[in-house]
């Protein structure tokens, strides 16, 4: 097979792994959520990013960050709320504006889902060795990296 | 799995899997939302709908059923039911119910639903070279074994629990 068509082969093969691999884990970790903690993935990530970020975030913060649609983000919070886990305050500055703010019950619980999270994601990695592991971080890391390039240029 | 490889798991440092797995959704997210984009402007179309066409010229002349067709999908499902009902007005599919049981159809690419999945794989092949022309051909071929093990490892994992 000329050189040309191996490769093409093989980036076919690559894709044809990349997003059933994604979502398979994507799976595991929505259904170990729910089990343990009755929780959804964009609950999750919504909490996760009102961690990281150290402070209240306005829903187009959020939703920009989770890369959803305002829509879903709304439904997200109002469910997060409901469960006592955050809450929704005016900006001070602003009070058309409304910032969620991760509270106390909200952020313990967190810590909790968050260190499970993290375990069962070191046994889902299992099957590779540290360095293999490492190896796909850097393959990875490089693709993401042009991804966007090939989105800005194609749409010129 | 040998003896080295469990003193190494007991070793790992947690924050290398949550990396590799942000990598993994972002990675995945990234091209699947570029291709999508991509299909939309040039073909009016979608990655799902792409994918749908590749499924059925890749089951050939004798079509697939709605369920097997579903569970092969790469992309984000959706409504399914939906997808094909467009697809069958625009004319790039077509269904027919099974010979031997009524109650169940198959699912057939048409001539210009042939047509277009072509065109449409011919691009898919430049914007995936684009993409994935970072990586050399043997690194190509270490992220397609990593990705299997990986899979491998979750299945199992999700039958035990």
């Amino acid at each position: 097979m000329p050189n040309d068509a191996l490769r093409s082969k093989e980036t076919l093969r690559l894709w044809l792994r990349l997003l059933p691999t994604a979502s398979l884990v994507e799976q595991e970790l929505r259904a170990r959520l729910r089990l343990s903690f009755d929780i959804t993935l964009p609950q999750f990530d919504v909490m996760a990013e009102l961690e990281r970020a150290g402070e209240p975030q306005t829903m187009s913060e959020l939703s920009r960050r989770l890369l959803v649609s305002g829509g879903n983000v709304t439904g997200v919070v109002d469910r997060l709320e409901r469960a006592g886990y955050v809450e929704r305050r005016p900006l001070p500055t602003d009070r058309r504006v409304q910032l969620v703010a991760l509270v106390e019950k909200g952020r313990r619980e967190f810590a909790a889902m968050a260190a499970a999270h993290e375990q069962w994601l070191t046994e889902l990695f299992e099957g590779l060795s540290l360095e293999e592991v490492r190896l796909l971080n850097e393959l990875l890391g490089r693709a993401k990296a042009v991804v966007a390039a090939v989105a800005a240029q194609r749409k010129d | 799995m040998g003896g080295a490889d469990k003193t190494d798991s007991f070793a790992r440092p947690s924050k290398q899997s949550l990396r590799a797995w942000l990598h993994l959704i972002k990675c995945s997210k990234r091209v699947e939302q570029t291709i999508s984009d991509l299909f939309r402007t040039r073909y009016n179309s979608s990655l799902s709908r792409f994918d749908v066409l590749a499924q059925l010229e890749h089951s050939g002349s004798e079509g697939i059923t709605t369920s097997a067709l579903a569970q092969g999908l790469l992309a984000s499902k959706g409504n399914i039911t939906r997808l094909l009902d467009r697809m069958i007005s625009d004319g790039l599919i077509e269904r027919r119910p099974s010979s031997e049981d009524r109650r169940v159809s198959y699912v057939f690419l048409t001539a210009k639903g042939a047509e277009a999945f072509h065109r449409m794989a011919e691009d898919h092949e430049v914007w995936s070279e684009e993409i994935f022309g970072v990586l050399s051909a043997t690194e190509l071929e270490q992220l397609v074994s990593l990705l299997d093990r990986v899979r491998r490892q979750v299945d199992d994992q999700a039958r035990k629990r």
